[in-house]
């Protein structure tokens, strides 16, 4: 049996249990102030879940640093890379393909 | 770390890096320079594997003049009928590999090489199994993503965290990565899947293999040359995919 299938069974169990106690212990009349929240607890399970959710997705965006330095050193090295392998007798041009043709 | 202790091979280490390649005829020169420049400056012993999927634009011939010019020893070229897949390019590359250790990156200089020093330090130090690059933790980053690029990164991992549930691996789907061979050649044994899930794969199976893994903040250039490709039908197959993994483990 998966792991994360498990957890995900475990996790909504546990939602539901809780569920029942609420709705058990707060909808016996409809003017008990929790008596909305308990009947609808499952959407605030989900809604705080969304919350944590965007709020972790949105702070990993927030901290991915751009590295501009990289690039330019990249460029840098590219150009020092076809130098050398120019010196060193390497043919850049070796399979290409050459599209001239005589119809 | 004291340098002679770093500059002499005193184990006798070797390095064999893999590298797939399929039309990249123009990078394949450079980020073989790179490899080599940086283990000659770092004096280790390194080896490339160039695994050449018959590319239409003659990357296998690039590939062997590369091969003439730095010698056999350094750099292999092993040739495939026709673009076969990245899991499989990894496990035909590990049969020819001399080395001890292997490791996994991109041939398009999205992966810099100048963080394998890095990554030997890491592993010499903490004698670990896996070391993997990660864009996501200080000290790492990202070049050439715009918003919408970064946000589908960052889902896709949330995704995969919370499906997968890493221990400790903040980039699941990052592919630069140090192996000990033996335990490369374990893990490429039970992966099945494809694409973007593959690297996922290799990452949480080490983990549930019980290796130990560290990570290593890198800097990831996307696609000096080339296109890059996230459609919808990418997503699909991710998805699915992911889910498919999971329910695998």
């Amino acid at each position: 049996m998966p792991n994360s299938f498990i957890r995900l069974g475990i996790n909504t169990l546990a939602i539901l249990f809780v569920w029942l106690c609420l709705y058990k212990i707060f909808c016996t009349n409809k003017d008990n102030k929790l008596y909305m929240f308990s009947l609808t607890f499952p959407l605030y399970v989900i809604y705080y879940l969304g919350c944590k959710a965007v709020g972790s997705i949105g702070y990993e965006l927030f901290v991915l640093e751009d590295c501009d330095e990289a690039h330019k050193e990249v460029q840098a090295q590219i150009e020092q890379a076809r130098k050398d392998l120019h010196s060193k007798g390497f043919d850049f041009n070796i399979g290409v393909q050459h599209n001239d043709q005589i119809y | 770390m004291e340098a002679s202790e770093f500059d002499r091979n005193i184990h006798g280490d070797k390095y064999s890096i893999i590298l797939p390649t399929y039309q990249e005829r123009d990078n394949l020169p450079i980020i073989t320079w790179m490899i080599l420049d940086m283990a000659d400056r770092n004096n280790l012993d390194v080896e490339i594997i160039v695994v050449e999927d018959n590319s239409p634009d003659g990357t296998g011939l690039v590939a062997d003049e590369l091969q003439r010019i730095y010698g056999e020893k350094r750099i292999q070229v092993l040739k495939r009928a026709g673009k076969l897949g990245l899991g499989s390019a990894y496990m035909d590359g590990i049969k020819k590999c001399n080395g001890n250790f292997v490791i996994l990156m991109d041939a398009d200089f999205s992966h810099h090489p100048k963080f394998i020093p890095q990554f030997i330090e890491v592993q010499k130090r903490t004698d670990c199994d896996v070391v993997t690059g990660t864009r996501y933790r200080k000290g790492g980053g990202v070049y050439g993503w715009d918003l919408y690029r970064k946000l589908t990164s960052r889902v896709a991992n949330f995704i995969a965290s919370f499906l997968l549930n890493p221990k400790n691996a903040s980039d699941l789907t990052g592919s630069f990565r140090l192996y000990k061979k033996h335990v490369l050649e374990d893990i490429m044994s039970q992966v099945k899947s494809r694409g973007y899930v593959f690297q996922m794969e290799v990452i949480v199976r080490a983990e549930k293999n019980g290796y130990s893994i560290n990570e290593v903040p890198i800097t990831f250039v996307d696609r000096v040359y080339g296109e890059s490709k996230l459609g919808a039908n990418e997503i699909i197959s991710y998805l699915k995919g992911l889910l498919g993994l999971a329910k695998d483990l």
